[in-house]
């Protein structure tokens, strides 16, 4: 049995270096994805056990790459964390809405998400 | 406490007109039917009167020559012809020791009369009795009585009254009748007039009345019908200003809520583009505490910290920007600028990749520009560094500058990918983001062209993009020479 496959749709740089960084010190594979787009197609490339998924996104943004996924019913399993800057009760009720298994506000504790991709996996 | 007694009668405005009516035409009346009543009494009075003189006359002719031959049997045949008339009672030849001789009552004769003279036909009330002298040749040979009957002058006198009476109630009841359609034509316009007050002081004030005549009441009317026509501009003229004012509060409140909207939403993003650098910060950071890093992994780490701190500085800087640009406390500092100057200490600040041409065309003696030299110069910084990003190696930037006689206009041209229609008009806003690789690689404020807009336009100028998708973008602002 391999690693578990994370997938960081995320758009800033550094945000994807510092996930990486954290993901794969505990012993998960990383795969990126730098907009929405590019996200569903790689979910569907490789079938990844879990998705951090930022809001603020090029093409399409977290919430309807969110909603696409949980609606197919090949994707709708996989654990969605919502990892965003905003911090507005709308925002973290609509991530509930599309179906987002959790929401992680930026800035972010490493050690806290570790623990919630655990529990969630 | 003083109790005050007050007769009120609450009587409608037609009874009273009725009434007075009514009370003037009966006086009138019971006066006419009086003197008429009183006239006809006398007439008939004097009629009887005149009767009794004519028969005074002829008993005398008839009976005085009979006296003197003593044919009594003539004297009684022409006593009971005459009062066969139905107005003669009786009739009496009585001698002058009072003792009648004939009379056409048979039992009074040869009897002491009994009967005396009435004083005034006035006041006898069923038979008028007189005497007159039967004299002839200053000898009195007696007198004659007759009694005259007054039932008759009773009765017509009595008739005459009913008859005057029953005309005068008759007159009445046709004067009511007149009166109460006449009253009903006075009134009907003071009614329909109280009916449009009724409904002006309803508020409705688009009635008008129907004005008939050129009267009292139709001054009144068409005085009723001005004071509705003012009242309705009036009311009009009101509803119309509280209506627009309404609109302006409603507007003005719109624009309030767009712009606390507007406000919010810009905490917001700010809030959002902060927290970006600082996850990055705050994450290597406690990485390079926590973790067991290698001297290269450190390194970098260690630059992205101080990148995204550069980063942070600069959109705090952007926002200060910004802000002080919206809220109308961004100050310039105008000085005369060598434009061409300007731009080639631009050109030399900046780094540019060595596969990237940049082409400067300037006409010729350039004009002075009174401008901020630090503000036009980070206009122009933003907007070569939007190009670099977008050109690729081996492309060329155009940096061109021109001026008229109001105006000297800079474009800067690339030849990249070029901003699709629909996108052209949303660049100048702020945290406006292309949905493309290279903005989504850039990690700005999202604010440089809603500076540079700002900016430019505090100048009075004007700035602007042109692009066909596919063939690469200009943008161009002009600034006035004065």
């Amino acid at each position: 049995m391999g690693n578990k496959k994370i997938l960081v749709i995320e758009d800033q740089k550094s945000i994807v270096e510092l996930l990486k960084l954290n993901l794969t010190i505990n012993g998960y594979d990383v795969i990126i994805a730098r907009d929405g787009e590019e996200g569903v197609k790689k979910v569907f490339d490789k079938y990844p056990d879990l998705i951090i998924l930022d809001i603020k996104l090029p093409k399409s943004d977290g919430f309807q790459v969110c909603q696409q996924l949980k609606n197919n019913i090949q994707t709708k399993h996989i654990p969605i964390i919502f990892l965003s800057a905003f911090t507005q009760k709308t925002i973290v009720e609509k991530g509930k809405e599309v179906g987002g298994d959790f929401f992680v506000q930026k800035p972010f504790d490493a050690i806290e998400l570790i623990k919630i991709i655990k529990k969630l996996l | 406490m003083e109790k005050r007694f007050e007769l009120k009668i609450d009587l409608s405005y037609k009874t009273k007109l009725l009434l007075s009516i009514l009370t003037v035409s009966a006086i009138m009346l019971i006066i006419l039917t009086l003197s008429q009543i009183t006239f006809l009494r006398n007439t008939l009075i004097e009629r009887t009167l005149i009767r009794v003189k004519t028969v005074e006359a002829l008993l005398n002719e008839i009976v005085l020559d009979n006296i003197i031959e003593k044919d009594i049997n003539s004297i009684k045949k022409s006593i009971v012809l005459i009062t066969r008339q139905p107005f003669i009672e009786f009739i009496s030849i009585i001698d002058n020791n009072d003792k009648i001789i004939l009379s056409s009552n048979n039992s009074l004769e040869n009897r002491i009369n009994p009967n005396k003279d009435s004083k005034d036909i006035r006041e006898v009330e069923k038979i008028f009795i007189k005497s007159f002298p039967l004299e002839k040749d200053k000898k009195r040979y007696g007198y004659v009585q007759v009694g005259f009957s007054l039932q008759k002058l009773t009765k017509d006198i009595e008739t005459a009254t009913y008859r005057s009476f029953g005309i005068s109630i008759v007159a009445i009841l046709l004067i009511i009748g007149v009166a109460w359609i006449i009253s009903d034509k006075l009134l009907n316009p003071l009614r329909e007039m109280k009916n449009i007050s009724d409904i002006i002081a309803k508020g409705d004030f688009s009635k008008r009345l129907n004005i008939k005549t050129k009267d009292i009441i139709g001054e009144l009317g068409i005085s009723l019908n001005s004071m509705a026509e003012q009242l309705y501009d009036l009311t009009n003229n009101l509803n119309r200003k509280i209506k627009e004012a309404t609109l302006e509060l409603e507007e003005s409140n719109k624009k309030l809520k767009e712009l606390d909207n507007l406000k919010s939403e810009f905490v917001s993003l700010v809030s959002h583009e902060l927290r970006t650098p600082l996850t990055a910060i705050i994450g290597f950071a406690k990485a390079n505490r926590t973790l067991d890093l290698t001297e290269k992994q450190k390194r970098k780490y260690l630059l992205i910290i101080e990148n995204e701190g550069k980063r942070l500085a600069k959109i705090i800087e952007d926002f200060l920007d910004i802000s002080k640009i919206e809220s109308g406390k961004f100050v310039l500092d105008i000085t005369d600028i060598d434009v061409p100057e300007l731009i080639s200490e631009i050109i030399n600040s900046i780094k540019i990749p060595e596969n990237i041409k940049i082409n400067v065309e300037l006409s010729k003696n350039f004009p002075k520009l009174y401008a901020d030299r630090n503000r036009l110069k980070q206009v122009i910084i933003n907007i070569i560094g939007n190009a670099l990003k977008y050109t690729l190696s081996g492309g060329k930037i155009t940096i061109c500058g021109e001026y008229t006689d109001e105006d000297i206009i800079i474009s800067i041209k690339d030849d990249g990918p070029g901003i699709k229609k629909e996108e052209l008009e949303k660049i100048f806003n702020k945290f406006y983001r292309g949905n493309d690789d290279v903005s989504s690689e850039n990690e700005g404020s999202g604010l440089g062209l809603s500076i540079s807009k700002g900016i430019i336009e505090m100048h009075k100028g004007n700035i602007w993009a042109e692009s066909e998708f596919g063939k690469g973008s200009k943008f161009i602002f002009s600034l006035p020479r004065e």
